[in-house]
């Protein structure tokens, strides 16, 4: 097998051709049949959509003025002291983009998906105390600038990007991963 | 070519993940328009002296409630650096806000008899009397406002009314305030009020009344 393939190989976790796979998922095992065979599919997408929906919305937040999302941070009341909402305004949707492309490209799949689940209940706990607080924000700040769900329905959509997490932890890099490409090598 | 140690492999696909972060955040930023910034307003719309070392430059929406909060901030930063302080003011209606575009139209038609701040702040003075509150749940959508609206507080302000009626339709107000919003587009405007204290961005009245005054002294020490 040439190289290409080999890493085609490794990507699918499937053993590249004259070395030892130490990743490959159902090595010795009985071909996966019924829910076992369509689970790791289920888990590869959970973590695309999850890794799409923090990218984008993300790279919205991360491209615009780190002032005008401080000023969402701000509406949340949550963080009062300045310098905290400026810098929360200027790594999170960064760390938003790096941690949604670590889970597409599946590099360090279930470290980024811990990452993002936890962002994830982060997000719901402070709709949850803007809605207890009564606290009507003009802007959610969930998507960038462009779409601005009400309350309720972005912890409805944090409930689904939650068990996408969880889904996307549980299978780990079964399926097309740079982990399992990293686990090959020599 | 592809790397063969595990730790390469990490490496590369670190970089990977990287690459992939910067090129879509950046992307991003180049969709946006780079059009270069014309502080320029009427000389209506600025106060303070023309050669002040500091610019302050207001994008606002006479409907929009945080911009009211900002009235009081920018009057304490005039009194506070008084002739060292120059404020452009520049429109940028949101579109939710149905009369704040009529409303724009009427400030700058008190502006050509010279009564452009009068007008802005009475009308952020008395913003309940003219701006609809925002529907609740089963209400009716309110409708746009007009730009004749606003002649009761014209005539409060003894303006010259036939001046001003003629002023309102014309077209030449409005394309002002569509340079100032695609102006402000040009600025990554995405909320009002935003400042530009020479450059540099402040959005909202907090950030304005917290950062403003250090901002303004660190410009005043350079020069």
């Amino acid at each position: 097998m040439n190289e290409r393939g080999a890493f085609g190989a490794s990507l699918t976790g499937a053993a590249p051709e004259g070395r030892r796979a130490t990743a490959a998922p159902y090595e010795g095992a009985a071909e996966p049949s019924g829910w076992q065979a369509v689970d790791p599919w289920l888990g590869l997408s959970a973590r695309v959509i999850l890794a799409l929906v923090f990218i984008i919305s993300g790279t919205l937040k991360a491209a615009a003025p780190a002032e005008e999302f401080a000023l969402v941070i701000e509406n949340y009341g949550l963080l009062t002291s300045r310098d905290l909402i400026m810098i929360a305004a200027a790594f999170l949707p960064w760390f938003e983009v790096v941690f949604g492309f670590a889970l597409l490209f599946g590099f360090l799949t279930r470290a980024a998906a811990a990452a993002i689940g936890g962002m994830v209940l982060v997000f719901a706990a402070a709709i949850s105390y803007t809605l207890l607080k009564d606290i009507r924000l003009p802007n959610c700040g969930c998507f960038g600038f462009g779409f601005h769900p009400t309350p309720s329905q972005e912890l409805a959509l944090n409930a689904a990007w939650a068990a996408c997490a969880v889904q996307a932890f549980r299978q780990g890099a079964r399926r097309l991963s740079l982990d399992n490409w990293c686990r090959a090598a020599d | 070519m592809l790397p063969r140690s595990p730790f390469a492999r990490r490496l590369w696909a670190a970089s990977a993940v990287l690459l992939a972060s910067i090129l879509s955040v950046q992307a991003m930023r180049g969709h946006q328009s780079q059009n270069p910034y014309a502080p320029e307003a009427p000389s209506f719309r600025q106060k303070g002296e023309a050669k002040a070392p500091v610019v302050i430059v207001e994008f606002s929406d006479l409907q929009c409630p945080a911009c009211r909060f900002a009235v009081a901030p920018i009057k304490e930063l005039l009194s506070i650096y008084d002739r060292k302080v120059r404020i452009i003011f520049k429109h940028y209606p949101l579109a939710q806000h149905l009369s704040a575009w009529p409303a724009a139209v009427a400030a700058d038609c008190a502006g050509r008899q010279g009564r452009f701040w009068d007008l802005h702040d009475l009308l952020y003075d008395k913003q309940a009397d003219w701006a609809p509150a925002p529907p609740k749940k089963g209400q009716a959508k309110p409708q746009p406002g007009s730009p004749q609206d606003f002649i009761p507080f014209a005539r409060r302000l003894g303006l010259d009314m036939p001046a001003f009626e003629s002023c309102l339709k014309d077209p030449s107000v409005s394309e002002l305030i569509t340079a100032d919003q695609k102006d402000g587009d040009a600025r990554w405007v995405l909320s009002t009020p935003t400042f530009f204290i020479n450059g540099k961005r402040f959005s909202g009245a907090r950030q304005l009344s917290e950062g403003g005054v250090p901002w303004i002294d660190k410009i005043l020490k350079k020069k």
